[in-house]
């Protein structure tokens, strides 16, 4: 397939899944797929932006719930004191969780690569067990209530709009996954994006040839934990209370299996990550009930980790990438045709 | 003795108790790291399988001689690190770092859910006849248990450093904590090697685990903690430095329990976070480490 | 030998090493060496396996820290700085063991090569898409017209993984020269390949030359160092004994005995 063809087909899969995503839970209107629906795209934003940490820079960061959960407090707490409504707590939560990763990165990236793993599962395990303990901030494992519905006003009218409906969270989860999935593709389809790659490659190479390996670290990292940030600031909109067991490390589990069960470093990977590991927990209740509990599913995600991590470390985009090379290579005289 | 001297020495000793244990768990996970450079997130799950071991053996309907039961447990640990590290371990040994994170923290995943699901949440205690024997040392009482953890946690040290200097097998692992590859161009068998020092940090986790858990509680979540502050006592003893992690471990134990009796009990744990942050802004070669070079 | 543009004698030197000294664990890799290399040379650094050479490369081009001694390019001190710095103030490096970025394409690993150059040289960070749009399509002009002279043009969209090891070599060749830097370190350029790459990559590095470029070789192949070099410098277990032309190091007794009187 040459490359004018590939684009065409990549634009019609584009147009065609947003037109899925818009017109879907207009088609299915139960609150069960809405509910899968939310649940899956906040899955790919919250994937999107481990897999820049993670995949592109190759920094595992352990501590994503961090970010997720302070960001929720912050929309929960800060923002309503300083009277910023959804957007600006989003944009508030986006900023200082990106400004937490400068000041740890810089501290966690340093002697070896396995310190920042280290560093962020320590931020991780000792910002749950604060957010338990500190309830007088917190309200501690009784959890934050009473965050307010967004409310937008459309400019130039006085209609006010008022999110209370899981579909209307939907459509306004939407363009925050447009967002992300922007900044995702123009920051790894770009010079910094190579940079990313020779950092993740070969960081001694990536010195040799001009690439400041902690900068780009650093940018990756500041990034996606801003994104991540004003997810959790989205969540605590969405579900009005933000409790302790937000920032768990089942979150990390997931995140882990998504992207490099998908294909780290690879949109298509995440994606299909995303979209499988959304599915999974509603297809193992259909198949196995009540019996199949949290622990269960857990482990069934450990063993998957695994497994993958020994026998397909490229993930499940590699095996694809793998296979459609192997069929090119068999028919060359389709590389001959020019069209 | 006045009171508040009195306090403050009960809660040094406390940690030093802590220290011992953490020093304990610490030397199996600065073992596998410094020979065969793979740090495993699942280590403090695999002493909380030796805890539960022990506790099961603990509570059969007929008593066991501790003492008997100890060497159980160790035995036991040592199988259960075997098995790990064949199945998991041995086949991404020679992969990037980031595989070995990742494939352990799965490990870590599923052995701690398969605890709670075994289990359940609750934690378990049993205390032994040597913990409720309490003795009077200078006016302050301590169980002859934290004793022995004191005790023995010298012994293995002393022990580890005979091993790893007189012992063929010891000598082998220093050269392999030093050059992988010429080891195998002479003709060591580095799998062999790294399947040892698994199993070796495995009896001694198991070691660590009969003497402490009659003192402390188990619970299937226990893992995570315990791998943290481990993992932050070799950063700040200096990446692979054997001594500094243990010295480093002490340093967490003391420290923590003296938090926990002065400022918050509940925050404790905070501590060993806290320790391992200042160390990294500060001092990032380690408090004991020297600086290493780039290539 | 060769023959090429005269260097004065009071050029002031761009590469300058004075007391360089490196200490692993207490064994000395480097011992008090002194070098000085003009604009337009073409110096080889040669000595038996171990004697420090990579270790001297390593120091200069900010990899390793050394204990003693400074290094000076243009004049400027660079002991010791961080290796990006300095490739951005005109060194390049290729390594012993070949390395290139397997999962970038020929082409991208060329434009890698440059681009922090280029961003280096952009007065203010401000950037719009289109200025950016220049900049790579003329780092892509420049990187085609050079993997064309190194005969790699044709696999300018395949990944570095699937380049066999004398094409991974001729790559990272062509990523050392893109940036047009001032001195060009080659670790070991003709090893491990076939006659005929060592021919071509001896043509390469005259050529280039020729066209006034420094270069600073490491080197084992000695009719590769005899054809090329200007001036040999020998290391032997990190201290030089001998620095001259090609024939008076022939014949250096010094030189032979490290080399095979033992």
């Amino acid at each position: 397939m040459n490359p004018k063809n590939r684009q065409r087909w990549t634009l019609v899969t584009i147009v065609v899944l947003a037109i899925l995503l818009v017109a879907l839970p207009q088609v299915f209107g139960s609150g069960y797929v809405i509910n899968l629906m939310i649940d899956t795209v906040r899955w790919t934003i919250f994937a999107l932006a481990f897999d820049l940490v993670a995949g592109h820079v190759s920094a595992v960061s352990l501590g994503q719930p961090v970010f997720y959960g302070i960001g929720a407090y912050i929309a929960a707490l800060l923002a309503p004191k300083l009277g910023l409504g959804f957007l600006g707590g989003m944009l508030l939560a986006a900023l200082l969780m990106a400004i937490l990763a400068l000041i740890t990165g810089v501290a966690f990236f340093r002697i070896r690569r396995v310190t920042f793993a280290i560093g962020t599962l320590g931020a991780a395990i000792i910002a749950q067990l604060v957010a338990n303990g500190a309830t007088k901030l917190t309200g501690g494992a009784l959890c934050t209530a009473g965050i307010a519905r967004p409310q937008f006003t459309l400019p130039f009218t006085d209609i006010s709009i008022r999110i209370v409906k899981p579909i209307e969270y939907y459509y306004l989860l939407l363009p925050i996954l447009a967002v992300a999935l922007l900044i995702y593709w123009a920051l790894t389809n770009s010079r910094i994006g190579r940079a990313f790659t020779t950092v993740r490659e070969d960081e001694v190479r990536a010195s040799a040839v001009g690439v400041f390996p902690l900068r780009y670290k650093l940018l990756a990292f500041a990034v996606g934990s801003g994104l991540t940030g004003a997810l959790g600031a989205f969540q605590a909109h969405y579900i009005t209370v933000v409790c302790p067991t937000e920032m768990g490390l089942d979150i990390t589990t997931t995140l882990l299996i998504i992207v490099f069960v998908g294909g780290a470093a690879h949109l298509r990977g995440v994606i299909f990550g995303a979209l499988l590991f959304s599915l999974l927990p509603r297809m193992l209740e259909l198949v196995g009930g009540q019996v199949i509990t949290p622990a269960y599913q857990q482990i069934l995600y450990g063993v998957i980790l695994v497994v993958v991590m020994i026998f397909l470390p490229d993930g499940l985009d590699g095996v694809v990438t793998r296979v459609t090379r192997k069929l090119r290579r068999r028919k060359p005289e389709q590389a001959e045709v020019q069209v | 003795m006045p009171l508040q001297l009195e306090i403050f020495l009960e809660h040094m000793l406390n940690g030093l108790t802590l220290g011992a244990l953490y020093a304990l768990v610490t030397l199996g996970l600065v073992l596998t790291f410094s020979v065969i450079d793979l740090v495993n997130f699942a280590h403090g799950d695999l002493f909380m399988m030796a805890g539960f071991t022990s506790y099961l053996l603990l509570n059969l309907p007929f008593d066991l001689p501790y003492l008997v039961i100890i060497v159980l447990v160790m035995l036991a640990t040592g199988v259960y690190a075997i098995v790990i590290e064949q199945v998991a371990i041995h086949p991404i040994i020679d992969r990037s770092w980031r595989t070995h994170a990742i494939t352990t923290i799965g490990l870590s995943i599923i052995l701690q859910n398969a605890a709670l699901a075994i289990f359940s949440s609750d934690p378990r205690q049993t205390p032994t006849r040597l913990a409720t024997n309490i003795i009077e040392i200078v006016g302050l009482r301590i169980s002859m248990q934290r004793i022995a953890i004191l005790a023995v946690a010298v012994l293995v040290f002393i022990g580890l450093q005979w091993f790893v200097r007189r012992t063929k097998l010891g000598k082998m692992m220093r050269a392999v904590s030093q050059n992988r590859e010429m080891c195998a161009a002479v003709g060591i068998n580095v799998r062999q090697v790294a399947m040892i020092t698994f199993a070796l940090g495995g009896i001694i986790t198991g070691l660590a685990a009969a003497l402490i858990t009659p003192l402390f509680t188990v619970y299937p979540t226990m893992g995570s903690l315990l791998t943290l502050k481990a993992l932050a006592a070799i950063v700040m003893g200096g990446m692979g430095q054997v001594n500094g992690a243990i010295y480093a471990s002490f340093i967490i134990g003391i420290v923590e329990s003296l938090f926990a009796g002065y400022v918050s009990f509940a925050l404790k744990d905070v501590v060993s976070f806290g320790l391992f942050i200042l160390v990294l802004f500060f001092r990032p070669q380690g408090l004991f480490g020297r600086r290493r070079a780039q290539l | 030998m060769t023959d090429n543009v005269p260097i004065m004698p009071d050029t002031p030197p761009l590469l300058e090493i004075r007391g360089l000294t490196k200490r692993f664990n207490g064994v000395i890799a480097v011992n008090q060496v002194d070098l000085q290399i003009k604009p337009g040379e073409l110096i080889s650094l040669i000595g038996p396996n171990g004697s420090g050479k990579t270790t001297l490369f390593n120091c200069v081009t900010g990899f390793l820290k050394p204990e003693g001694g400074h290094v000076y390019f243009k004049g400027t001190p660079i002991t010791g700085e961080r290796p990006d710095k300095i490739v951005l103030r005109g060194i390049s490096r290729t390594f012993q063991n070949v390395r290139i970025f397997p999962g970038l394409t020929v082409l991208e690993n060329m434009l890698v090569s440059l681009q922090q150059h280029q961003e280096e040289n952009l007065v203010g960070r401000f950037l719009h898409i289109g200025s950016i749009r220049q900049l790579e399509a003329e780092a892509t002009e420049r990187a085609m017209h050079l993997l064309e002279q190194v005969r790699l043009a044709h696999l300018a969209n395949e990944e570095g993984h699937s380049l066999v090891y004398g094409q991974r070599k001729l790559l990272e060749f062509a990523c050392a020269l893109i940036a047009e830097p001032e001195l060009v370190m080659l670790d070991e350029p003709a090893a491990g390949v076939s006659t005929a790459m060592v021919d071509q990559m001896k043509r390469f590095i005259l050529d280039s030359n020729a066209k006034g470029q420094t270069f600073f070789v490491v080197e084992h192949n000695m009719g590769v160092v005899m054809d090329i070099s200007q001036r040999i410098v020998v290391l032997d277990y990190g201290v030089k004994i001998a620095e001259g032309a090609p024939s008076a190091i022939q014949n250096d007794p010094r030189v032979l005995e490290a080399y095979f009187g033992r």
